[in-house]
């Protein structure tokens, strides 16, 4: 797995959105810190406020970013991507695991059912006759 | 469960009423979320319903009777925390600290161990024994141990347990909505007005006139004071000797946010968290 992609610093420009009133300060309580970047070599624009911590979404907007980038610039061989292909690959697997399980089950009941017929069978026959009889009375 | 969104909404826009509930849900027990969000819906600040806000890379309690930081004073500390990596620096004092946010910011530098004594004051009791809690509570994030202790600016009370009477750096968060802007037609949330400390709120001028008359008390050679309203940046200038470099310093909505200044040209430093100067 290659290693997780980074963005230079020299290429980000950073901005927090504070949205709302032009005011701020002490006359504002903001709960909310989001983070803006713009990449400027290619212009493109991410933003994180997945937690309240403005370091937090600094950290995961870079993250994104980086995310991004990679992706564009590696395409099918970007961490992104071969990490998507990993987890469909390990899904797949499990599918398979779960679907030879179940078969081996079915088979196993099957035989089983097979058996329980036959043991039943005589008795069903049993029960024919009597029937039969009681008709003939 | 969708009522707890629904009452809410009552209060807050759409987006940030699915945020703040998530934010409930994940940091409250089940059972404290019926409350939380009723108390939301009247305005009282999420930080004081659940207790902390994040700030820089430290995690601050919050308690009523206490201002909760902001995120535009957030901004300037991780700035001056830039300017001040790996330079030397005496003693370091924080008046009106209130949760201890900006000395435990500067105390959080790597290059702090190397600096003097960091000291927080406050008038209000609970602000230092919130401060003390938050010291604690951020231990682990800590390179060095600051001290807090109850002082008046007011009166120019210069801390007395460090033993220590000069200090090279004076930062302060003062008191700066005029009493006569203490309301929502001059952009004070209603939140904000509602809940928050009126002490730690409302002031003007006086205070900054305070803060320069310590300067040369404490034999300061630099300072940073947050501040709201231009004619705070000129009366610091002003009650400032002329030898006195000074500038201020907008965050970034553009908004006058800081005054800055040093005397001692080692202090240029400083210079690179100025966009205007006043002479």
């Amino acid at each position: 797995m290659p290693p997780r992609p980074k963005v230079a610093e020299s290429e980000i420009h950073e901005k927090f959105i504070k949205g709302g009133s032009g005011n701020g300060g002490q006359k504002i309580n903001k709960t909310n810190s989001k983070v803006q970047l713009t990449h400027i070599p290619t212009g493109m624009v991410v933003t994180s406020q997945a937690t309240r911590s403005r370091d937090q979404n600094r950290k995961i907007a870079r993250e994104i970013l980086a995310m991004k980038l990679d992706e564009i610039e590696n395409g099918s061989h970007s961490r992104a991507q071969l990490l998507l292909a990993r987890k469909q690959m390990v899904k797949r697997r499990a599918k398979r695991k779960t679907k030879a399980k179940y078969k081996k089950l079915d088979e196993k009941k099957a035989e089983e059912n097979t058996e329980k017929r036959k043991q039943n069978e005589p008795s069903d026959r049993i029960k024919d006759e009597d029937e039969e009889i009681i008709v003939v009375k | 469960m969708q009522g707890l969104l629904k009452t809410l909404l009552c209060a807050l826009p759409k987006s940030q009423a699915a945020q703040e509930l998530r934010w409930i849900k994940q940091e409250l027990p089940a059972d404290q979320w019926q409350k939380a969000v009723i108390d939301r819906s009247h305005l009282k600040p999420l930080q004081y319903i659940l207790g902390t806000q994040p700030f820089g890379p430290l995690t601050i309690r919050c308690k009523e009777n206490v201002l909760i930081p902001r995120n535009d004073t957030e901004e300037w500390c991780i700035q001056l925390l830039n300017s001040l990596r790996g330079r030397r620096l005496n003693n370091i004092l924080d008046y009106c600290t209130g949760t201890g946010c900006i000395a435990l910011t500067l105390a959080s530098s790597a290059s702090s161990p190397k600096w003097g004594n960091i000291v927080g004051t406050d008038i209000n009791r609970d602000a230092i024994l919130l401060a003390n809690e938050n010291a604690v509570l951020n231990k682990a994030r800590l390179m060095s141990i600051p001290s807090f202790e109850v002082c008046d600016l007011r009166k120019e009370e210069i801390p007395k347990k460090t033993g220590s009477i000069a200090f090279d750096l004076l930062v302060s968060n003062p008191p700066y909505i005029p009493v006569e802007n203490m309301n929502t037609t001059a952009g004070v949330e209603k939140s904000v007005l509602h809940y928050e400390p009126w002490s730690a709120l409302v002031g003007n001028l006086e205070f900054y006139e305070s803060l320069c008359k310590i300067i040369p008390a404490i034999h300061a050679e630099s300072f940073i004071f947050e501040l709201g309203y231009r004619q705070q940046a000129l009366a610091v200038r002003k009650n400032l000797p002329d030898s006195w470099f000074c500038g201020v310093k907008h965050d970034s909505s553009g908004r006058i946010r800081n005054v800055v200044g040093w005397r001692h040209p080692r202090f240029q430093y400083l210079s690179e968290l100025i966009d205007e100067r006043l002479s």
